[in-house]
């Protein structure tokens, strides 16, 4: 099984880690199904690195009815990469859309969202798009509220 | 080899709210957005439309700073073409060297591959470094004495670096762009694309 743990001990270098932390998390998303199924990456863009937080950031489109979003945060500090059950520290949160009014919006049928690649812009927005609309929050408080 | 399940545990029930921004962008979908460089707080979409629209947001959200209609770059192609050219990405040089107007330009891709530049874009808030207003007016210098560029040209580059220096705030290093002074003949809202790399 994939040891974060281990890993931190073989590698002092942070990049060295990042790289096979990436390397084993593609792998793993792989094997599960994860990139097949759920996650669309021809022409959309699915995924944002946040240098601020180094956080990766992944969108997710569950393919069932009614259409459900999910957004993957993955801390990429070696320091930050709590083990769980001998795997590193990520967590999946259901996405919820809602209007000017905060209240839920329905998502359209064969609605895809994208993430912004933020590409060290502007890091305090995480933004959303898909269709004709733009979804936004603030990152810091979802970096509060994941993690 | 780790599964789904053993995953459970971070799988949380807590929805991460994401507010609709605006609903300002009609019906036509949005094929890529973009930050732009250099200018703090804005965006940048291109629609499926062959709309290019630049956003403040953190000024005005209902209408947007910038709309290009991306159908008309080449007009003679559009009507010789059956299918019009549908521009699908696009992209901000960031290059702050200086030593040409890259980092006032943004380029555009179509579905025949072709790439074509709008040049300058002038975006309020823009951050311009003083150096690269200095190394354009070297090049300038230089490139006439050289007879090198078209006297127009010149001109034009010149009265374009004049109007940074006078409608910008200026700061220690930089010239910021404050839109309100902006004369027209360098807004480009109506501008002309270029030509065709």
């Amino acid at each position: 099984m994939f040891s974060a743990s281990s890993l931190k001990q073989k590698f002092d270098s942070s990049f060295e880690y990042f790289q096979l932390l990436s390397d084993k998390f593609s792998q793993e998303f792989k094997d599960q199904n994860f990139g097949a199924s759920n996650i669309q990456t021809i022409n959309e863009s699915t995924t944002s690195y946040f240098q601020t937080y180094n956080y990766l950031f992944i969108i997710e489109k569950e393919i069932k009815e009614p259409t459900k979003f999910y957004l993957w945060g993955l801390s990429l500090d070696p320091k930050e990469t709590i083990v769980k059950n001998g795997l590193p520290f990520c967590k999946r949160f259901p996405i919820s859309l809602v209007d000017e009014n905060n209240e839920e919006w329905r998502i359209p049928k064969n609605l895809s969202l994208q993430i912004l690649d933020n590409s060290n812009f502007y890091e305090e927005f995480l933004l959303l798009y898909g269709g004709p609309y733009i979804f936004g929050t603030f990152l810091i408080l979802t970096i509060k509220n994941i993690f | 080899m780790a599964k789904i399940d053993e995953f459970s545990d971070i799988v949380d029930s807590t929805e991460l709210n994401f507010q609709i921004v605006g609903s300002f962008f009609s019906e036509r979908n949005i094929l890529k957005i973009k930050w732009v460089p250099s200018a703090n707080d804005h965006i940048a979409l291109l629609r499926e439309d062959n709309h290019f629209m630049i956003y403040d947001f953190g000024n005005n959200i209902d209408e947007p700073e910038i709309n290009l209609d991306l159908n008309y770059l080449d007009p003679k192609k559009k009507l010789i073409a059956e299918i019009p050219p549908m521009f699908e990405d696009f992209s901000f040089s960031n290059n702050k060297d200086g030593y040409d107007c890259a980092m006032f330009s943004v380029f555009f891709m179509n579905n025949y591959g072709e790439i074509y530049y709008k040049c300058p874009l002038i975006i309020n808030g823009l951050v311009v470094p003083k150096r690269v207003l200095a190394f354009l007016k070297k090049r300038i210098n230089h490139e006439k004495q050289a007879n090198i560029a078209e006297k127009e040209l010149i001109e034009r580059i010149q009265g374009f670096i004049k109007s940074i220096e006078e409608f910008s705030i200026e700061e220690d290093d930089n010239y910021q762009i404050n839109s309100s002074k902006i004369p027209p003949n360098i807004n480009v809202n109506d501008g002309v694309i270029q030509g065709f790399i």
